[in-house]
């Protein structure tokens, strides 16, 4: 099985799916020049494709991250709490998607944005309920936060425009995270 | 009330005029005192101005005994002048909480509504309701926001936690049960660290504490700082009593809007529920009464909401939506905004207001925003094409907008596809966030599972490309790379046509057509933007229609036309590159140039005869551009002087010929054509003995190379026009590759991470802004234009900026860039 510092990055490709190393290292807070050599070494294993620079997962690495899933969370697929945490998060989630596609019908309706905000507050606050378990979502806390600041700071693509680290692109990889983690399929 | 005016320091009615110093009371008291004054009914209301709030931080961070003697004073003349009273068992007076800065900010508490009810008073009001849900759903309904908004707990959790005592409560109905439930929240929030109290003055002291210390949230301060607004303005707190429209049958809630919000057309236009709140006509449970509709609604109340909302329109100079209650027969105006509305009633209402003299015309192209005209601009369906359509089947339309193309199963080569030039509809099941790059390079997206906030919804919608989800008929066979629909098999790559606001799905691709054409208030708009600008934009049309269409919607003329697009258009580039390769070859073969001048002949005639008198400025095809490289096969073997702009006089003749000839037979006197690739005055003037030789034809230049931006001045003496191709001087400059310029994004997200200062294709840097100024500086500018195409909008308000007037854009992005020169901030 890959190591968790293979994982971190391979999964950060896998969820990105085409992605620079900056862009990968910046999502998974690793260092670029780790990340460098660990895509160096998958992309020499087979794990892998390097096109200028953007890297994509090849069949085996994807079946990497999905066996990484699979075992290191093998336990947690049954923790009452964590499952529990999920349910909730899928009540928010909910509220999440009608938020921002109101904020898209209404062309960014500032209550609307208020509440989205809120709502995404919300989740960072939940996160840190189960970052004890799985350290690295605090990546995601710092994420949001980020985007949330450059909206704030009047960034309003930063809600959810789909090439750059919007909210919306942010916690829709943490939705395909958490979902992976538990080893259920998505919705649509 | 004299008696409150003389001794409070902070609190002020808001039917004191100094209210309206939105300086002292925040913009939400200020607003309210301006529609008091101006006769408007609005439920009492009171407000702690900014004093209170440094009395609030100077005392250590509490409320302290003087204010609160002075908020209870005026809660208690609210009480008076309301006939309820605070906190009482009976008839009790419920109150709303607003924050009110001078101007709003992210991470400050907004509002809290219904404090005032405990577990007997809600009972009271209960029984006395003829529906007894409603004063447990007020009342639990101040429970959630204060719980999540002043305790910043999980409103979901605290609703889970109570389940059981809410569910007792509405079927017992009975003091006993509400005392239990009441209990059930402290105790839930009380074992959430959490300080509770059932007692109404204790959680009034709390929210306006919670409200003042939201002045510092992190968020707050991080937005001050980036806006720079100072610390120290503090905020406000508006307290008003509220209002129920549910109270008996002399009562009703309504949303009414002064104009049409779909069409923008001036009539009342709206909703009221007898008998009901304002969140029953927001869950559309009940069916309320149409505002349009003249013998519905009782004639007094339609009269008197006509006078107030001409009124509030003269404050707000703008067309309004009107949020209202009747309580026991008397009218309540509760909140008042500029009205939301469609694109197409934006741009009427923005029409009609100048007509009215309410603003200006500067104000009404200020209040339309530039996707608004990108909306009613958008392509559409050719209407002859689209009434002979097939539809194949019918899914959720959930992001507009028509478009058409191949449609492909996966994102990859959905991105393959486009790159080489193919229109693409995407066609999945579901997306993820590993589709997107397939999203943006299609034309829109279907997915045959999913409702309108799924992935693909969403960031269609935010790629403004048109959706259609949930297509259950649509059988996907990914591995045989075929689908189905009703059991017709279909093969990848075959052409559909999506119409993303209906949800239909059509065989076939279906001829689009530039929007709004027939859309006079636009038409108007985008002459008071001209008028506005000074500037000229020239339509870079690409076939007869679109030329007929551009000069219905006002194009001053026809350019700048690449004739290699106009060949493509007839299909004919093949044979074209095959007799270009002809003449390149050292002894070119008999009627290679008649070949020519006869493909290009046909290829211009139709534009130049739809084109009647307006001018046509064509360009010529450069064989040594990155387009040519790629369509020529054997580029490289061409001998060297053939890709220099006159390096092949015989080849010149050919096509100049060929557009003379066009020229000639559609009559058009008026046609320019243009060279590419010169740098030197001596290359122009060989060109112009070139189109004397023709006859038919004027002489013009595209300039593409910083050389031939220093050679302008020499170059426009001759008064021939030059269009600067920016985007192009920009990537050679800068040494991009054609596929950089081709995908801003990168750029962007590279100028992002701060490795340069700006997109280059976004904000000019340094050189060739200063080289840009020059040729203005020194050329006669009514003679240069911006060959726009490529050009990101904001890389066209700089050009503006630096004084260019004569733009050419694409047809499909003209109306936006004569929107966005004559828009001025105001």
């Amino acid at each position: 099985m890959i190591s968790e510092e293979e994982f971190c990055v391979l999964n950060g490709a896998h969820l990105k799916k085409m992605a620079t190393v900056e862009e990968i290292g910046s999502a998974v807070g690793i260092d670029p020049a780790t990340v460098a050599t660990v895509l160096e070494a998958a992309a020499t294993s087979g794990l892998v494709m390097n096109m200028e620079g953007k890297h994509l997962l090849l069949p085996e690495g994807t079946s990497a991250v999905h066996d990484y899933y699979r075992t290191a969370y093998e336990a947690m697929r049954s923790s009452a709490p964590l499952v529990a945490w999920y349910d909730r998060f899928e009540i928010v989630n909910e509220q999440f998607i009608k938020q921002v596609s109101d904020w898209q019908s209404t062309e960014g309706d500032e209550r609307i944005q208020g509440r989205l905000i809120k709502t995404v507050e919300r989740l960072m606050k939940n996160l840190e309920e189960i970052i004890p378990d799985i350290p690295r979502y605090r990546n995601y806390v710092r994420r949001l936060t980020d985007s949330v600041a450059l909206v704030d700071a009047g960034n309003k693509d930063y809600i959810c425009k789909p090439t750059i680290d919007s909210i919306h692109n942010v916690w829709f990889e943490f939705h395909e995270d958490i979902l992976s983690v538990l080893g259920r399929p998505r919705d649509t | 009330m004299a008696v409150g005016v003389m001794t409070s320091r902070f609190v002020r009615e808001i039917t004191e005029r100094e209210v309206e110093d939105s300086c002292r009371f925040g913009g939400k008291a200020s607003g309210l005192a301006k529609m008091a004054a101006a006769g408007i009914p609005v439920p009492p209301a009171f407000v702690i101005g900014i004093d209170g709030f440094n009395h609030f931080r100077s005392n250590g961070n509490r409320i302290g005994r003087e204010l609160l003697t002075e908020i209870l004073r005026s809660l208690q003349r609210m009480s008076e002048l309301s006939g309820r009273s605070f906190a009482g068992s009976d008839q009790p007076l419920l109150i709303s909480v607003r924050s009110g800065a001078q101007i709003s900010m992210p991470g400050m508490m907004d509002t809290i509504l219904n404090i005032g009810l405990r577990s007997k008073s809600a009972f009271r009001l209960a029984r006395g309701m003829r529906n007894p849900d409603f004063a447990l759903d007020t009342w639990l309904r101040f429970w959630r926001m204060f719980a999540d908004i002043v305790l910043s707990l999980d409103a979901t959790d605290l609703t889970e936690s109570i389940r059981r005592a809410e569910a007792h409560a509405r079927e017992e109905f009975s003091q006993q049960a509400f005392d239990k439930l009441e209990h059930a929240i402290l105790t839930h929030i009380e074992s959430n660290s959490g300080k509770a109290s059932a007692d109404p003055y204790v959680q009034l002291e709390q929210t306006i504490e919670a409200v003042f210390r939201s002045w510092d949230s992190a968020r707050a301060k991080a937005y001050r700082k980036h806006h720079g607004i100072s610390d120290d303005l503090g905020t406000a707190v508006t307290v008003q009593a509220m209002v129920f429209g549910n109270a008996d049958d002399r009562s009703g809630s309504g949303v009414a809007f002064t104009r049409n919000p779909n069409d923008g057309s001036k009539a009342l236009y709206g909703e009221y529920l007898i008998g009901r709140q304002g969140e029953d006509l927001v869950s559309g449970t009940h069916t309320p009464i149409d505002l349009s509709d003249r013998k519905a609604l009782d004639k007094d109340l339609r009269d008197v909401l006509i006078k107030h909302g001409s009124t509030l329109e003269a404050l707000y100079s703008d067309a309004v939506d009107i949020e209202f209650t009747v309580e026991t027969g008397r009218l309540y105006l509760l909140q008042v905004r500029p009205a939301k509305r469609t694109a197409v009633a934006a741009i009427k209402i923005a029409e009609d207001l100048v007509a009215e003299g309410l603003v200006t015309k500067k104000t009404a192209l200020a209040r339309i925003s530039l996707e608004q005209i990108k909306k009613v601009s958008r392509p559409a369906f050719d209407e002859v094409e689209f009434a002979a359509a097939k539809m194949l089947t019918q899914g959720l339309g959930s992001s507009p907008g028509q478009s058409h193309g191949a449609a492909i199963l996966d994102a990859d080569r959905a991105a393959e596809l486009a790159a080489a030039g193919e229109a693409v509809i995407l066609l999945r099941p579901t997306t993820s966030p590993q589709d997107i790059r397939g999203m943006l390079s299609a034309n829109g997206v279907v997915t045959t599972k999913g409702g309108a906030l799924s992935h693909a919804a969403v960031v269609s919608r935010a790629l403004d490309r048109p959706c259609i989800v949930g297509c259950e008929a649509v059988k996907i066979d990914l591995d045989k790379r075929t689908f189905f629909i009703r059991d017709k098999t279909y093969k990848e790559g075959d052409q559909i046509s999506i119409d993303g606001t209906t949800g239909r799905i059509f065989g076939g691709a279906i001829k689009l057509q530039a929007g709004g054409g027939n859309f006079s208030s636009l038409r108007r708009i985008l002459n008071w933007a001209d008028a506005a600008s000074g500037a000229v934009v020239w339509a870079t049309a690409r076939s007869a229609d679109e030329v007929g269409e551009m000069l219905r919607s006002d194009a001053p003329g026809i350019g700048v036309v690449g004739l290699t697009d106009l060949i493509i258009a007839q299909g004919k580039i093949d044979r074209f590159v095959e007799l270009t390769v002809a003449m390149g070859a050292p002894k070119s073969a008999a009627g290679t140039s008649a070949a020519i001048s006869g493909i290009v002949e046909t290829a211009c005639k139709p534009v130049l005869s739809a084109a009647h008198k307006a001018p046509v400025h064509i360009r010529l095809p450069r064989v040594s551009s990155d387009r040519a490289r790629r369509l020529i096969e054997n580029w490289q073997e061409l001998p060297p002087s053939f890709f220099l702009p006159l390096g092949s006089p015989s080849y010149l003749q050919a096509i100049l010929a060929g557009i003379a000839a066009a020229a000639g037979e559609a009559g058009h006197e008026n046609v320019t054509a243009l060279i590419g690739g010169i740098g030197d005055s001596r290359e122009f003037d060989a060109f112009r003995v070139e189109i004397e030789r023709v006859g038919q034809l004027k002489a013009g230049a595209t300039l593409q190379n910083v050389v031939a931006l220093d050679a302008a001045q020499e170059l426009s003496q001759s008064g021939a026009p030059l269009w600067i191709d920016v985007a192009e001087i920009v990537r050679t400059v800068h040494g991009f590759p054609v596929e950089v310029q081709q995908s801003l994004e990168a750029l962007d997200i590279y100028a992002t991470s701060g490795r340069v200062a700006n997109n280059p294709f976004r904000r000019l840097a340094g050189l060739l802004e200063s080289l840009f100024s020059r040729v203005l500086s020194r050329a006669d500018s009514g003679m240069i234009g911006v060959d726009g195409a490529g050009c990101s909008p904001e890389l066209l308000d700089q050009l503006y900026h630096l004084g260019f007037r004569r733009f050419a854009m694409p047809v499909a992005r003209r109306d936006e860039t004569r929107f966005l020169l004559g828009r001025q901030e105001e």
